[in-house]
């Protein structure tokens, strides 16, 4: 028989909460089995002797106590409260000092790698660019010479020969008439003694019934008067872009001369021999000898030739656009709709993107500083916790 | 039995609300209320007048200092009773659950002094022993149901479990008290009535 489900019934039903069919299976089961019947009837003098205990009653200088006691903890935590806001004052006084601190000694790096890399630099496509390649600015102030605060620099200077250094210059000129500015730039190459090395022009389609004329010119201009043409071809437009880019060629020009000096000697030295041969073989192998020699001699002689025209002329590459202004013909503000769309899209995500990561550094900054506040919360509550018993 | 619990004589939202804000008459009216049925609970779960009046403060205190944190999924009365039940289990850790026979024959004692026997008396002293030592899952069940006469729901609500656990605790408890009192022979001089 299953006791167990009648000695819940039994205890339920002391409580009233059977259903009819449910109290009926217990009575018909108190019937029959003794023990749950005993069971039942006990547990209801068991209820009968617990019914009607005395109730216990606070008396009312304890009610007032407690009245009074609440009323204390709320004077308490009130001034605590005063408190508060000089608490979260101080953590984010705290909070903002450290990451100022912490800016601080990253805009330290961030200025010593940018000095480092040249990143940014007008002109220069890499940092390996950079790298390779010695700035006309640089040479400019190594030469100056007259600033104490660079001496190391004019020392570096002195064991650097400037005269071996190919310039090149970039410049990218918006103009309103594209062949007015190209005569101009010819007419200064021509008179700076220098020449057009190559130029080119055409015209392309901006828009519906509106073409516009955009070109190149690389022209060749002599190295003393580079910079000066620079400035002056930046003039004649609206200049986008310009950027200088040097190479030093010293140590390779140095290197070609060595060999030059050597394969002269040799040649000096195998046409001696070839005075003093006595027999056809003897000869015609020095002579051979000698046809390769002067092959390098002309190699090495051409190279430095082209070094030295490269050294003596700087190359300048010029982009010129033509830009047509409104005057007769209403300028669609769509014809670059698009593109400008594009950019600004591209721009808010970059910027979400360098928001989301910067506000990622900034979380893992404050980390230390939650630390802090969360354990002093909870000390503070543990305490006030305490003070409020 | 106790009664008053089920009866709820003020506006539970606008006390809850006043409590919030700190109002000296919340406190007054809480205390009012419910200051006897918690100390009255507290002395049943811990046998000792003395220590109930402090736990009765404690829990106020706790009232207090949570009233912030009472969503309203269960009744503000029950809500308190929970309190008062918790600070009880807290009495029993730190006292390691010893209860002096003298105390529950203090406070097992009838309400009407005419029908209350001593001998009575000494066997309602004798059943709360034994709940005593019944463990804390049974004897909470058992005091709140048959000593202070709360309905399965309420229960349910103070402790936080179900109903069906409700019903569970309490018929085990009830089953493990008997066999208790049953090795004991309470019943022996013929006072199954309790008279």
């Amino acid at each position: 028989m299953d006791h167990e489900r009648y000695i819940d019934l039994i205890s339920r039903d002391i409580d009233k909460d059977l259903s009819e069919d449910e109290k009926k299976e217990l009575d018909y089961h108190l019937q029959s089995c003794e023990e749950c019947s005993s069971y039942y009837q006990d547990l209801m003098a068991d209820k009968a002797i617990l019914d009607g205990m005395v109730v216990h009653e606070l008396k009312d200088k304890d009610k007032k106590q407690i009245e009074y006691n609440m009323k204390n903890i709320k004077n308490r935590m009130h001034k605590m409260k005063k408190y508060l806001p000089y608490a979260a004052g101080l953590i984010i006084v705290l909070a903002i000092a450290g990451t100022t601190l912490s800016n601080l000694f990253m805009m330290g790096r961030s200025d010593d790698s940018a000095s480092d890399s040249g990143s940014g630099y007008p002109g220069f496509e890499s940092p390996e660019q950079w790298e390779g390649e010695a700035s006309q600015e640089d040479i400019a102030r190594n030469s100056d010479g007259g600033n104490q605060s660079d001496v190391e620099n004019v020392e570096i200077s002195r064991e650097f020969d400037v005269s071996k250094i190919v310039y090149r210059g970039n410049i990218s000129l918006y103009t309103e008439d594209y062949k007015e500015t190209a005569d101009r730039i010819s007419t200064l190459v021509l008179s700076q003694g220098g020449f057009i090395q190559e130029a080119s022009a055409n015209y392309y389609d901006v828009a519906a019934e509106r073409s516009e004329k955009a070109g190149y010119m690389i022209v060749r201009v002599p190295s003393e008067g580079f910079s000066e043409t620079m400035k002056e071809i930046e003039s004649y437009g609206d200049a986008v872009r310009s950027g200088i880019a040097s190479t030093n060629i010293t140590q390779q020009y140095q290197d070609i001369e060595g060999e030059l000096d050597s394969y002269f000697i040799q040649e000096e030295r195998l046409l001696d021999y070839l005075s003093q041969a006595e027999s056809i073989n003897d000869m015609l192998s020095i002579e051979s000898e000698l046809t390769r020699v002067r092959r390098e001699i002309n190699h090495r002689s051409t190279m430095l030739k082209n070094w030295d025209k490269e050294v003596a002329y700087s190359t300048i590459n010029i982009n010129i656009y033509e830009r047509t202004l409104p005057t007769s013909k209403v300028q669609t503000p769509f014809e670059d709709f698009g593109r400008r769309i594009r950019e600004a899209f591209i721009q808010s995500v970059n910027y979400l993107l360098k928001l989301i990561v910067d506000a990622s550094i900034m979380i893992v900054r404050l980390m230390p500083f939650a630390v802090v506040a969360v354990g002093t919360v909870y000390i503070v509550r543990i305490l006030l916790t305490k003070y409020k018993k | 039995m106790y009664e008053g619990v089920k009866v709820m004589g003020i506006n539970e939202s606008n006390l809850i609300k006043d409590l919030k804000k700190g109002k000296n008459e919340a406190f007054e009216l809480i205390v009012k209320e419910y200051g006897n049925k918690v100390y009255n609970l507290i002395v049943k779960m811990i046998s000792d007048r003395e220590d109930a009046r402090d736990l009765t403060q404690d829990v106020f205190i706790r009232v207090y200092n949570n009233i912030d944190f009472f969503r309203g999924e269960s009744s503000f009365y029950t809500w308190i009773y929970s309190i008062a039940v918790n600070c009880s289990k807290d009495y029993w850790r730190k006292k390691k659950e010893y209860f002096s026979l003298d105390n529950i024959r203090e406070i097992s004692d009838g309400e009407n002094k005419t029908e209350s026997t001593a001998e009575t008396n000494e066997l309602r002293a004798i059943i709360f022993a034994e709940i005593y030592k019944l463990d804390t899952n049974h004897r909470e069940a058992v005091i709140l149901r048959d000593i202070m006469g709360f309905s399965y729901s309420e229960i349910s609500e103070i402790l936080g479990v179900s109903q069906g656990t409700v019903k569970s605790r309490i018929s085990r408890g009830r089953y493990k008290l008997r066999s208790c009192l049953q090795s004991l022979n309470v019943y022996e001089g013929g006072n199954k009535d309790g008279s």
